[in-house]
């Protein structure tokens, strides 16, 4: 797998932990990506996920891990520095465009993204999700945001319900 | 008889008894004949009655309506009175009702008693002043005086000219150096501390403290649904945090929860929820600016749909002719319902989560003309208490 590419620190050895994902397959990672997980981190912290043990990730599939990981990585070094009050405007930027490409995906994979977020713990990066699903369903009328984010059409008891509701707010709804 | 010229919102800190539910009080001015006077009545939320208040104050003559919305400054409501020489304040704490003369204008000013008495002045407003009282900003031809009013150490006040705005700069920036209808103050977000002027059919808007000026867009259209979104999609994990997460992003707009609250049962439970509503209004301290209206003679105008602010399908199916917008404050907006000239109920909304209360105006057998809103600092809380001002005036 990829190696960061931010190697500022370069202090020789930094301590790596192995994650397993739910198909089995093995991340190496620097422990402080990995630590951006409050989940992972307390088991990093009690010696976990060194050497050959690994730690498994049931919830996870490896598509997905690969993916919180590319986060994990990019954001570990301005984590590091306890939210980085002393990073320049450059490098904010450059997170900030990073983040922005990143949410950029298909909303399979999106939705995959903030549960393992969620399961792991990782507040930035659910915070990042949430705020690209909530910008896909602003200024959308409630059929809209049901056919946005893959909601089956709903039963004629649900529609009924629905215009009942409306009527009561008095809402324009298309 | 007595005919109702003002009413107001305003919300109570600690109102509601921890329910979630804040309290407010709706504030009416009322006009009386022989003499010609003004007295102010507050309807109460938690009680659900009105009180009348002892103040009186004696006025030189009939007072109809009070068209421009109220202004509220510290811990006072100030209406601008359409004869351009005076300001009715009423004190929320002391119950007392006082005018304030406007500052004189200068000899050879060309806008000198222009007859527009019967309209609203669209070149006056009621500002918060930098020393914590209020301020007038006046415009005339192509510049904005700010003025302040400032006591003395005698007691007595005058009126001081902290600055004058010259707008030509900004036309020009703006690109709206052709224009040939003069500038109007059409609005004034208070929260904001924002004036909207327009210049023909365009609007910009003028931020107080920072003199900062931005054009506004005002958008009519609707969002067309994309056909892109009706392919069937991967389903959204089905947790209530992170569903709560995600609609915590939403932009306080009157729409977003509202909108959220019709996809389904389960989203509607989580926006009804007062735990998350307390969420939503700490993460949105500062109201958003969702633009201006004018009573009367403009409708009322915005940057969101008008739609979203329909009020078809009220209970009873009122017609919306009927209809007066009187007032819009901490998140509340002040509608009369006026068939026959007469307000005979006062609804008072959050357009925000869609909200609302009639307050019925049974005690008054009288015509209003005018109203406001208003609610307390400190508490954030989208149901919120307030207070009701209402200005009578007899037949």
């Amino acid at each position: 797998m990829a190696a960061p590419e931010s190697g500022d620190g370069n202090n020789g050895a930094a301590r790596m932990v192995t994650l397993i994902s739910s198909d089995n397959t093995r991340f190496e990672v620097e422990a402080a990506a990995a630590s951006l997980s409050q989940t992972l981190q307390l088991t990093i912290l009690d010696g976990g996920g060194g050497g050959g043990d690994g730690i498994p990730l049931p919830n996870v599939d490896s598509a997905t891990l690969s993916k919180v990981l590319e986060y994990c990585i990019k954001h570990a070094p301005a984590a590091a520095n306890g939210g980085a009050p002393n990073a320049t405007a450059v490098d904010r930027a450059e997170l900030e465009r990073f983040d922005n490409e990143f949410v950029n995906i298909d909303q399979s994979v999106l939705y995959s993204l903030i549960m393992a977020a969620h399961n792991l713990e990782i507040e930035g990066l659910q915070s990042l999700v949430a705020k690209k699903v909530a910008d896909m369903i602003k200024g959308k009328s409630p059929m809209e945001i049901r056919r946005t984010l893959g909601f089956p059409d709903p039963t004629p008891e649900e529609q009924a319900e629905m215009n009942a509701h409306m009527l009561e707010y008095g809402w324009a709804y298309e | 008889m007595a005919i109702l010229v003002a009413a107001t919102v305003v919300a109570v800190a600690g109102g509601g008894g921890g329910t979630g539910r804040r309290s407010f009080r709706l504030i009416g001015l009322f006009f009386y004949y022989r003499p010609t006077r003004l007295t102010a009545s507050v309807y109460s939320s938690d009680s659900g009655d009105w009180v009348d208040s002892v103040a009186t104050l004696f006025v030189p003559s009939t007072i109809s309506f009070i068209q421009s919305p109220s202004t509220l400054v510290g811990n006072a409501i100030y209406w601008l009175l359409n004869d351009a020489k005076t300001i009715i304040q009423f004190d929320l704490e002391s119950q007392s009702l006082a005018s304030v003369e406007q500052p004189r204008r200068g000899r050879g000013h060309a806008d000198v008693d222009r007859r527009r008495h019967a309209f609203p002045d669209h070149s006056r407003l009621i500002v918060p002043a930098d020393n914590g009282y209020f301020g007038l900003a006046i415009l005339s031809e192509r510049s904005i005086k700010f003025w302040e009013r400032e006591t003395q150490l005698s007691g007595a006040a005058t009126w001081l000219l902290r600055r004058t705005v010259q707008l030509d700069r900004v036309l020009a920036d703006l690109e709206l150096e052709e224009q040939t209808s003069p500038l109007r103050i059409v609005g004034f977000a208070e929260e904001n501390n924002v004036i909207f002027v327009s210049a023909d059919d365009c609007i910009f808007m003028i931020h107080v403290e920072s003199m900062q000026f931005k054009k506004v867009k005002i958008e009519i259209s609707h969002r067309r649904l994309n056909a892109m979104t009706r392919r069937r999609r991967h389903p959204l994990p089905e947790n209530d945090d992170l569903l709560a997460e995600i609609l915590l992003c939403l932009p306080p707009h009157p729409s977003s929860l509202p909108h959220a609250g019709l996809v389904c049962k389960r989203w509607r439970r989580l926006i009804i929820d007062p735990h998350f509503v307390r969420r939503f209004s700490a993460r949105h301290q500062t109201p958003p600016l969702l633009g201006f209206f004018r009573t009367l003679d403009d409708e009322a105008q915005s940057r969101l749909p008008a739609s979203q602010f329909s009020l078809r399908g009220w209970r009873g199916r009122m017609p919306t002719l009927n209809w007066t917008l009187f007032d819009c404050r901490h998140r509340l907006v002040l509608y009369g319902f006026a068939p026959k000239f007469r307000i005979t109920e006062f609804v008072v909304t959050n357009p925000m989560t869609g909200h609302r209360r009639r307050i019925l105006n049974t005690e008054h057998d009288d015509r209003v003309v005018a109203a406001a809103v208003v609610a307390a600092e400190g508490e954030i809380s989208f149901h919120r208490s307030f207070r009701l001002v209402v200005l009578l005036s007899p037949d």
